[in-house]
């Protein structure tokens, strides 16, 4: 089977895995208590007909299957409603936070895995020294510390005591006048929830990349490109490194698709303005159209995300047959 | 038996060959440096946490004001520029006189009648704590004036330079004078410069207890309005501003003394409790629970936390792996789409919105982490099947007629025990970060005490300064989660012995 029908096929495929998705995601909502506008009445006052218009803002007059179709035909259009809390149009608050997020999501994620790739290639050619040790050991550490904690720790020495950066927030308020001012109060602030998540993700990449230079390491081909007298650094990039390169594509692949979910810990202890506090205040108000906006989004984006990973690994290795 | 030996029972000989096995591995594990130190930080904890009710008297969660609210730990008194930290300082050591009294001296004024002040076992005060109290008798002769008081002090140093951090006081009265006697009370405390406030007056009715109400406390705001203080003033610090000598009794107004009637007072559950500014090792919370206790039964969350929701979702994806690899068809098909639904959703949110339904209870919070940690390893142990279940060995188990279950319990669960095993152990840190971030993030059960719930405290209560308070929960869920890691890296080094070069 060749390129395309496979690529066709795995379309199929993951259209009906959205739509399964799409039907847990409504029906979980369902299920979830509260009636949100029983809850906004209550702390609004208000009368009996407003009530109702308020049903028919979001749709709850209508049986439950209707609900379903419209949910359905919702999604696929983008139209997400209105959010119960603000009862500003879903979208438009999403397109709010999104940059926010996609900066600092999109900040780490490169820089975690470019110098965590860079760390765990020199950890492989250096094995068993010094510099292998501890970078598997900090690479352990960071992963294993909370990432609440950490942004605490930073908010504390960085943040209160040596004040080199902003305690809260995603810009200074109001904003500094003039683009360059702008951008650098931005960066001052993306700083430190940016480093946190780089230290939190980076780690996984250096254990990857050194664990798959190890495994490739062993193969046969470098036996034999040793056994022809290449030196070892010839060895580690013209022939290791490339194989070795294919479990990097599906991790990074994961990470490009949860781009959009934003980081809700990191994002709640910096006050980041960004996806995943939006999703923090949404479960605590019970904003269940902002929440089944965003899983979609984040369904979406991950499933697109493994989806140009599959392909591209056949870009990248020959050897894999499509079937 | 042509030897002599009778043939051991099989089931004895495989106990043996298993003995032999895990005393082999345990012999490996020890030479392996990162299994070792796993092991040491695991064993550490598990200690803290079976221990911790020997290591403190104190509930993490209900035992309230055990000191001053956010205190200091009690070290710190020692370090340059915080000798004005005060400690918890009872002056009466036995406020419910189980015993004989020590220190409470009883004074008349007017002087020159029999007084007397004992010690009684079987009458108290029967909201306090059982039997025993102070017996003050007072005979009435010629002599006697209309009105005679009586006070029932403490004398005490109070030895810090800093206030405390507030005070509570009570003392419980029982009057069984004679009719026509008519008994008023105060409770007064002296300060270092000989000035007298009055904390509160009760007047006592024969035959019945009588407590200041409401309770004498600096929290009150009742308490300034007696003390004639602004609001924004703290009783405790204006009373206790220096160290010094201070004077804390009951002035009892007895009026209608006569010859030959005797007055008789029971007084118990008399104290004066003064709240540090600085406790224990770590210190108090916001509401002045010991925060040394708190760390202690943390440890017990997120090992149970931990080690439950792992076994759970390493069990449930065993079982997933097993049945979609080696049944194959429609029920690969449909565990294996609803595997891929559940990857595809994002697990921290799923686990908040679900948890915010169900409600955080600690079995939930277990369940929830649990139910949401098993789609990867599923996916493992369905390929490793796959490739399993063409080996000659189960062929050859089909062939004398083994069943589909025996095949998967008896020949490739062995197999695939190894992978179990390490899976087992990396699921564990996630399971302990994921409690800890559900509870920092308010999703806790308010029944139990654990590292993030300190954490989500620390961010509540502002307390971001007190590191004394954020370093050790926090680098103990790194630390135990790490000692978790090590110990799956060192088994799988063990059992896998193919990838032993890779870490």
């Amino acid at each position: 089977m060749g390129l395309k029908a496979y690529i066709v096929r795995r379309t199929i495929y993951n259209v009906i895995l959205l739509f399964f998705v799409l039907t847990l995601n409504f029906l979980i909502f369902q299920w979830m208590p509260g009636d949100p506008v029983a809850i906004i009445a209550s702390s609004k006052r208000l009368r009996p007909e407003q009530v109702e218009s308020l049903k028919k803002l979001f749709g709850l007059d209508k049986p439950l299957y209707i609900r379903y179709i419209n949910y359905i035909r919702n999604m696929f259009t983008w139209q997400f409603g209105y959010s119960y809390y603000s009862l500003k149009p879903v979208r438009e608050e999403i397109m709010a936070r999104l940059p926010n997020t996609l900066l600092l999501m999109g900040t780490s994620t490169l820089l975690a895995i470019v110098i965590g790739t860079a760390i765990g290639v020199i950890a492989a050619y250096k094995r068993g020294k010094l510099f292998d040790v501890i970078s598997v050991t900090t690479s352990l550490l960071t992963y294993a510390l909370p990432t609440f904690w950490m942004g605490m720790i930073f908010l504390l020495v960085f943040g209160y005591y040596l004040r080199l950066f902003p305690l809260a927030g995603t810009m200074s308020r109001p904003p500094p006048e003039g683009l360059l001012p702008q951008v650098v109060d931005m960066l001052r602030h993306l700083f430190l929830p940016a480093t946190t998540l780089f230290l939190f993700s980076y780690g996984t990449y250096v254990l990857l990349m050194r664990s798959a230079l190890l495994e490739v390491l062993t193969e046969d081909y470098i036996v034999t490109a040793k056994a022809k007298g290449l030196d070892e650094r010839t060895i580690l990039f013209k022939h290791a490194l490339r194989n070795a390169l294919l479990p990097l594509i599906t991790e990074a692949a994961m990470a490009f698709g949860l781009l959009f979910s934003g980081a809700i810990l990191t994002e709640t202890v910096f006050s980041w303005e960004g996806m995943g506090t939006l999703l923090w205040n949404a479960i605590e108000f019970q904003d269940y159209p902002i929440l089944q906006a965003i899983f979609y989004i984040i369904a979406v984006s991950v499933i697109g995300a493994n989806f140009i990973a599959d392909i591209l690994y056949g870009f990248v290795d020959p050897r894999i047959k499509y079937d | 038996m042509s030897n002599g030996r009778k043939l051991e029972h099989p089931y004895k000989v495989k106990l043996r060959m298993l003995w032999r096995k895990s005393k082999d591995f345990g012999r490996h594990f020890l030479r392996n440096r990162k299994g070792v130190t796993g092991v040491v930080i695991l064993v550490f904890y598990i200690l803290v946490a079976l221990l911790a009710p020997y290591l403190t008297p104190y509930d993490p969660v209900y035992s309230k004001y055990v000191a001053g609210p956010r205190a200091k730990p009690l070290w710190f008194r020692y370090l340059p520029g915080l000798h004005h930290l005060s400690m918890n300082l009872e002056p009466i050591e036995d406020p419910s006189f189980k015993a004989k009294p020590k220190g409470i001296k009883v004074e008349a004024q007017p002087q020159g009648f029999p007084i007397e002040l004992r010690h009684s076992e079987d009458v108290g005060y029967p909201r306090g704590s059982g039997p025993g109290s102070l017996l003050l008798l007072i005979s009435g002769s010629e002599n006697t004036p209309n009105e005679v008081k009586v006070r029932i002090y403490v004398r005490f140093h109070y030895p810090y330079n800093g206030s405390p951090a507030r005070f509570t006081a009570r003392v419980a009265l029982f009057d069984e004078s004679p009719n026509r006697v008519y008994i008023k009370a105060r409770v007064f405390l002296e300060d270092a410069y000989g000035k007298e406030y009055t904390l509160s007056l009760l007047s006592l009715r024969n035959g019945s207890w009588a407590i200041p109400q409401p309770p004498i406390d600096s929290y009150q705001a009742a308490l300034r309005v007696k003390l004639f203080m602004s609001v924004l003033k703290d009783p405790a610090s204006v009373i206790f501003s220096r160290s010094g000598d201070y004077t804390y009794g009951v002035e009892l107004s007895i009026k209608g003394l006569r010859k030959g009637s005797t007055v008789k007072v029971y007084v118990d559950d008399f104290y004066l409790r003064l709240y540090g500014t600085c406790f224990g090792l770590l210190g108090t919370d916001a509401y002045g629970r010991d925060l040394f206790s708190q760390f202690l039964y943390g440890a017990r969350i997120s090992l149970l936390v931990g080690l439950l929701s792992a076994i759970f979702s390493v069990a449930v994806g065993l079982v997933v792996g097993l049945i979609s690899g080696y049944v194959g068809g429609l029920v690969d098909e449909l565990l294996m789409r609803f595997t891929d639904m559940l990857l595809v959703l994002p697990t921290l949110p799923l686990l908040l919105v679900l948890t915010a339904v169900l409600g955080a209870s600690i079995w939930n919070l277990i369940f929830l982490i649990g139910f949401l940690g098993w789609m990867g390893f599923a996916r493992v142990i369905r390929s490793q099947v796959l490739s399993l279940k063409e080996r000659a060995f189960v062929e050859a188990a089909k062939a004398i007629g083994a069943g589909t279950a025996i095949i998967i319990v008896r020949h490739i669960l062995p197999n695939v025990a190894s992978l179990a095993y390490v899976a087992l152990a990396l699921s564990v840190p996630s399971a302990i970060v994921s409690e800890a971030a559900l509870s920092w993030l308010g999703l806790y059960d308010p029944n139990v005490m654990s590292w993030g719930r300190m954490l989500h405290d620390v961010q509540y209560y502002g307390a971001i300064t007190d590191w004394w308070w954020v370093i050790p929960p926090g680098l103990s869920i790194a630390l135990l989660s790490m000692s978790f890691i090590f110990i799956g890296y060192a088994i799988d080094e063990l059992l896998n012995p193919r990838l032993r070069a890779r870490r």
